[in-house]
């Protein structure tokens, strides 16, 4: 590799980096703006179309680990934007649903949200594009 | 089972009507209350009136095993979607497999007639009725139900095919094995809807079939709290399917309200 192709090589690196910490900052700045972080959003948003999902089929579902979920839905729940309840055949497992509240939140937020989602609109295909690339076992 | 009028229970209610639902009903014992005279059932004014302003916000569904043509004579409501004989109305094409139920169930309809009715009458108050895919015996009317139950399980011991014979609430259904049931329709009717998921209320164990299907995304309820049903949520008794539609037309309502 030459010295030009090893400054793009890091140059990629970096921009990946500095994509993902934005991800963050903007999932924080939605938590101080709207009340409500870019996760919480993304899982009520699933939560709409799963009346009495169970926690496990709600991971599946939005791709996120059964650890990571719980640490949300008591953040969720705590707002009372769900609701959780024991399943009566086994009492060790939840069943998941969004409150009215929830749904409330979700559409206010999903008002303001419009603007964002105006300007990523034209950037969907490449954002699918890095999806896949990240998802795939090529990276390593 | 969760009693479906329960705080958090509610709320799970509540959120089928944030999405595509469908919303299915059995009709005798849970839209109308068990008569003797079943022939006479009928949905009440005010029922009728709450199922029509549901179904101007989702789609709605009858499931019934009593004959179809018999059902729309008899049913005063056009729901979105109507199941008689337990198949979707309109998918009865007539294949080779339903005929061979049908004429299981026509000999079986002509030998029960000539036991259970042996001089053209039955002093029991019993009576015998053709669904088409299976058979119901009625002894609702009877006034010795202990004898008569007793008559039709000695009646029953000696008729052909090795039916399934499901025991109900004054009745007892004759069932083709493989046959289909309410499971089946329920399935059928939710893929004809286009819903992401449905609601299910009834009250006997012909409605178990649908209260063990393996459908997360459905909801069953069971009119009646029974130790051994199937379904996860019940609610007290068919009276309370008043409170249950309100509650479902209210909640619609606000949404379209935006509240």
């Amino acid at each position: 590799m030459n010295s030009l192709q090893a400054i793009k090589k890091e140059s990629e690196m970096e921009l990946l980096l500095q994509i993902s910490l934005k991800i963050q900052q903007l999932n924080k700045k939605m938590e101080k703006q709207f009340g409500m972080s870019l996760t919480q959003w993304y899982v009520l948003n699933a939560l709409v179309d799963l009346p009495g999902v169970s926690p496990v089929k709600l991971s599946q579902v939005v791709g996120i680990s059964p650890g990571s979920l719980t640490q949300s839905l008591k953040r969720l729940a705590n707002k009372k934007w769900i609701t959780i309840v024991s399943d009566h055949s086994d009492n060790r497992r939840k069943l998941i649903s969004i409150t009215r509240e929830g749904k409330n939140a979700r559409d206010t937020i999903d008002y303001k949200l419009l603007q964002i989602k105006k300007t990523l609109t034209p950037l969907l295909t490449p954002l699918d594009e890095l999806k896949k690339i990240l998802s795939s076992s090529m990276i390593f | 089972m969760k009693y479906l009028f329960e705080k958090q229970t509610k709320m799970i209610l509540e959120s089928l009507t944030f999405t595509k639902t469908l919303f299915a009903f059995d009709f005798d014992g849970t839209l109308t209350p068990l008569i003797n005279e079943y022939e006479n059932a009928k949905i009440s004014d005010q029922i009728l009136e709450l199922l029509a302003l549901l179904r101007s916000f989702a789609p709605v569904a009858i499931v019934s095993g009593r004959n179809a043509k018999e059902l729309k004579t008899i049913l005063n409501f056009k729901p979105t979607f109507l199941v008689g004989n337990n198949r979707l109305v309109g998918l009865d094409k007539g294949n080779n497999i339903d005929f061979k139920y049908e004429k299981i169930c026509k000999t079986w309809y002509h030998d029960l007639k000539e036991k259970l009715f042996p001089n053209e009458k039955n002093d029991l108050g019993i009576s015998l009725e053709n669904k088409k895919y299976s058979i119901a015996i009625h002894y609702r009317k009877s006034r010795q139900k202990k004898i008569a139950k007793k008559y039709i399980q000695d009646v029953l011991t000696g008729l052909s095919s090795s039916p399934k014979i499901v025991w109900g609430k004054s009745v007892v259904n004759v069932i083709p094995m493989g046959a289909p049931h309410k499971g089946m329709a329920l399935l059928d009717v939710i893929e004809k809807s286009g819903c992401t998921n449905a609601f299910y209320i009834g009250d006997d164990v012909t409605d178990e079939d649908v209260f063990n299907l393996h459908h997360s995304n459905i909801i069953k309820v069971r009119v009646g709290l029974k130790k051994n049903s199937a379904a996860k949520y019940y609610i007290k008794n068919q009276k309370e399917i008043k409170n249950l539609l309100l509650f479902l037309t209210e909640s619609f309502c606000k949404n379209s309200k935006g509240h």
